[in-house]
């Protein structure tokens, strides 16, 4: 299939993910009711478990990645796993703050130090430095082995976020909460904009860094045409500096 | 918008929306520029 159309069908498909998300908050504005203790601050959930879980299933997808990597070291599964990591650092951050958001309005505070919210900082951390690690090696091969035994690592930490609340009391962060009929309706109608725009953007950056491997490849080869990168004032955006290395962004 | 429960909660919706859609565009105008 061309690129032309790809980036169509890429379009198409985030305009459906962006109807779905409008279609989920008529739900959680009109349809759904407060919760007794906490009331309106609540509704903050409907967003922030289905990103939570969808950050769990991008780490997932690095880790799976990784281990392609290191079983095959076929470049596809590298760039399948920085493309995950880049997603679950995104909605890694959205959930720390809309966890930040909840907690002021709930319980008056912005962040504790219990055991679920320190496992969820280290895991953001753990992927940020995991882009850092891979935006400070030269060498593809080695920056492609080293980044795979650190996806595989971090991966150790999603099941501590998980576990940590259900084993470990914690006065802030419940481990369930209990959910009437409709509220229960919000939440799974909720996962599908989330999880669909999780899959969506780890195929778009999937997509990008293939092409990107395909503009260096060509140019190791010396066979290739200058690649087809317009010039972008000052080398990308503020995310593309932290996160792309440096033949990887905009010129 | 005077309650801060609405303001917090309005602010996450259009911080995680926001985030995962403008993410969506820009890497559709990244993937675009590349032709």
């Amino acid at each position: 299939m061309k690129n032309g159309r790809i980036h169509i069908l890429f379009a198409l498909a985030l305009l459906i993910v962006a109807a779905l998300f409008a279609g989920a908050l008529v739900r959680v504005v009109s349809y759904t009711p407060n919760e007794v203790t906490m009331g309106l601050i609540q509704r903050i959930f409907y967003l922030h478990l289905p990103v939570a879980i969808n950050t769990f299933l991008a780490c997932l997808v690095v880790c799976i990645a990784s281990i392609g990597y290191l079983w095959t070291r076929r470049s596809v599964w590298d760039d399948l796993a920085s493309s995950a990591a880049k997603v679950a650092v995104l909605l890694c951050s959205i959930v720390l703050l809309t966890g930040m958001f909840w907690a002021r309005g709930a319980w008056g505070v912005w962040w504790t130090w219990s055991t679920r919210l320190t496992f969820s900082l280290m895991l953001w951390l753990l992927y940020v430095v995991y882009l850092i690690v891979r935006n400070s090696i030269d060498s593809r091969q080695r920056r492609a082995m080293i980044a795979a035994v650190y996806g595989l690592i971090a991966f150790l930490d999603v099941p501590l976020v998980y576990l940590s609340a259900r084993l470990i009391p914690d006065y802030i962060h419940p481990p369930s909460i209990e959910l009437a009929s409709e509220m229960k309706w919000t939440l799974a109608i909720w996962f599908v904009p989330v999880t669909l725009g999780t899959a969506l953007l780890i195929a778009m950056r999937f997509h990008l860094a293939r092409r990107e491997s395909a503009d260096r490849d060509a140019r190791t080869a010396g066979t290739a045409e200058a690649p087809a990168v317009h010039p972008v004032q000052g080398g990308g955006s503020p995310w593309d500096r932290l996160v792309l290395s440096k033949e990887e962004r905009p010129q | 918008m005077n309650d801060p429960a609405v303001f917090y909660t309005v602010v996450s919706y259009v911080l995680g929306i926001g985030a995962i859609i403008g993410y969506g565009l820009w890497t559709l105008v990244r993937c675009h520029r590349k032709g």
